[in-house]
């Protein structure tokens, strides 16, 4: 909403949740994340009793138990938790700088840039030379088109034309990953490439773990500093200055932070996306519209949001397994829609 | 006494100039008003005044000091602007949205204490939105929003305040609670700028006056020497009317000037 639409008083305007504090909601996230990784080790192609399952994840118990879930099942679990803790965070922290509560690294084109960055790596082979090639092309990706997104944005470019420019590049980097497949000699880098950008947290290891965990965790810590110049860019950008901020740093820590927690999550489950717009909508009827206090929250809602979503097509059985970028699309692509609608007018 | 000087300003955006060689002062104690027809540069200067804009040449000290040359942070606890459209993008509880004003004395991770809470409670009983406390901002009128947004600036408790247009769009009762409010600023010893359009509100309010045109100043002073018809017939192509009630004096743009004699064709 922007200062010019003033609304009638309305004397029920205080909102209902706003009471419950930023620890609670997190204590009850927490709880619920718990309890999703406690069932999502459950699932697998051998059934053993619960509490088995459990323990063998902290190593105890059963020695072949023990490999099968701390080898198998953990990391597709922590994988899912680690990606959808970026996904949130770097939702609730383009939607604080952009101002603008559409914004989320797939509406904008981040997604898609970094899968473009990933892709680049596959076909020019340069994943094969050096491991880290892949998330490094990926990150470059993202943080480019973050970049551009937010030259646009200090251009005091309107909500609509921001995600109008997230459509175009989204468009662009669709296209280009496209034109890569197109080109490629290799039917079988076809197949990787695709198999790659919908998007999964399948047959993951630790390697993938060790890869994109440092970048992830890099990522929201830059992006956890930002917190309170978000708060004041609530105000505008002048006020924000005034209040002591330096905008300039703020915008380079948030698409820092943005470019290596979603890259890195891009470049080893692909293109997963709309966690990181609906997380922060789902929590503000609780703790508020204040950027900073969603930060935390929406990194731990995005991983139970993910991981429950990545339960969900273990356990919908249609004979192919669903891929968990296919899942958080249908799911969140309707809620994009949703919320156009809910914020018809507000863009001038 | 504090004191804010702007030197010679020239200010140029996007390759247009807006301000040229503007030179003034303002002390603590005083209301200025800022007063000039649209595109006179008023907003720029204010926005100059609290170093958001560079200008091409000239500078502004504050207390003798380079505002470019303070810290951002020191900056922030000694001066604070309120600019325009009352600007919210996130409907905010007020309470929260008033302490933002206090982020400038806050450390990175500080959160804020008693003593803060204490200046945000002073604040808001002062601009009257304590009944708003729990209040989001999308449900608030203009003249709750104006007040808010103002309580918001004093929760920084900073010497300089510079306001731009802060009664734009408020009915004539919340005006004057504006008007009043600053005014009171001013008598408790700080150094109060806002813009104005309002001819009939500066002229009762206001201690001192800039009026100003095409980028430079036209007159500077005493709000009735600046009200003069001849300044008031240049700036604003306007024919005044003006008259004495309770002892204060008014003034009421009363008619457009012909167009021959009319300095804006």
């Amino acid at each position: 909403m922007t200062g010019g639409a003033s609304v009638a008083a309305s004397p029920a305007g205080t909102r209902r949740f706003s009471a419950l504090s930023v620890g609670g909601v997190m204590g009850w996230l927490a709880l619920l994340i718990l309890l999703l990784a406690a069932a999502s080790l459950q699932i697998g192609y051998v059934g053993f009793p619960a509490l088995d399952v459990i323990g063998a994840a902290f190593g105890v118990g059963d020695a072949k138990l023990v490999t099968i879930v701390q080898e198998l099942r953990l990391p597709r679990t922590l994988l899912a938790l680690l990606i959808g803790a970026a996904m949130g965070m770097s939702g609730a922290v383009l939607q604080g700088l952009l101002r603008n509560p559409l914004a989320e690294p797939q509406v904008l084109g981040i997604t898609s840039a970094a899968g473009l960055g990933a892709v680049i790596a596959i076909y020019f082979g340069l994943a094969r030379l050096f491991p880290y090639a892949l998330p490094l092309c990926a990150m470059a990706g993202a943080g480019i088109v973050t970049g551009t997104l937010y030259a646009i944005v200090s251009r005091g470019s309107s909500g609509l034309t921001l995600i109008l420019a997230g459509v175009a590049i989204s468009g662009l980097c669709i296209s280009l990953q496209s034109l890569a497949m197109n080109l490629s000699p290799n039917p079988w880098a076809v197949n990787e490439m695709i198999f790659w950008l919908l998007g999964s947290v399948k047959d993951r290891n630790f390697t993938d773990i060790a890869l994109a965990g440092p970048f992830i965790g890099g990522g929201c810590s830059v992006l956890l500093l930002a917190g309170r110049a978000l708060d004041a860019l609530s105000l505008g950008e002048d006020a924000a200055q005034n209040l002591g901020f330096d905008l300039v740093r703020v915008r380079i820590m948030a698409i820092v932070g943005t470019s290596l927690a979603v890259g890195a999550s891009v470049a080893v489950a692909g293109g997963i996306s709309f966690i990181g717009l609906v997380v922060p909508h789902l929590l503000r009827p609780f703790i508020g519209h204040m950027p900073s206090r969603l930060l935390l929250p929406s990194a731990l809602a995005g991983a139970a949001l993910l991981l429950a979503a990545d339960i969900f097509i273990r356990w919908f059985d249609v004979g192919t397994e669903l891929q968990l970028g296919v899942v958080t699309s249908l799911l969140g692509a309707p809620f994009f829609l949703y919320l156009i609608f809910k914020m018809q007018g507000r863009f001038q | 006494m504090t004191r804010l000087q702007a030197q010679d300003l020239t200010v140029d955006i996007a390759k247009t100039r807006i301000l040229s060689n503007v030179s003034t002062e303002f002390v603590s104690g005083q209301l200025t008003g800022l007063i000039g027809p649209n595109g006179a540069g008023k907003s720029t200067l204010i926005r100059t005044l609290c170093n958001l804009l560079k200008p091409i040449s000239g500078s502004v000290h504050l207390d003798g000091k380079a505002v470019s040359s303070y810290r951002r942070k020191d900056l922030a606890r000694r001066l604070s602007y309120l600019p325009q459209g009352h600007i919210m993008h996130w409907p905010l509880e007020v309470e929260r949205l008033v302490a933002l004003g206090r982020l400038p004395h806050l450390g990175p991770m500080q959160s804020a204490g008693p003593d803060d809470q204490a200046v945000i409670d002073k604040v808001m009983a002062r601009t009257e939105v304590e009944a708003l406390r729990r209040r989001t901002a999308d449900t608030l009128s203009g003249g709750e929003r104006a007040r808010v947004m103002l309580a918001r600036a004093l929760a920084s408790e900073t010497e300089v305040l510079l306001v731009d247009e802060p009664v734009a769009s408020l009915d004539p009762y919340h005006q004057l609670h504006v008007m009043e409010l600053l005014k009171g600023l001013a008598r408790d010893g700080r150094l109060v700028v806002c813009v104005l359009h309002d001819l009939s509100l500066a002229a009762r309010f206001c201690d001192h006056l800039i009026l100003m045109r095409d980028g430079g100043l036209l007159a500077q002073g005493p709000t009735e020497e600046v009200l003069s018809e001849d300044n008031l017939n240049h700036a604003f192509s306007v024919r005044p009317l003006r008259g004495q009630h309770e002892e204060q004096s008014f003034v009421l743009p009363w008619a457009r000037m012909p167009a021959h004699t009319n300095p804006h064709s």
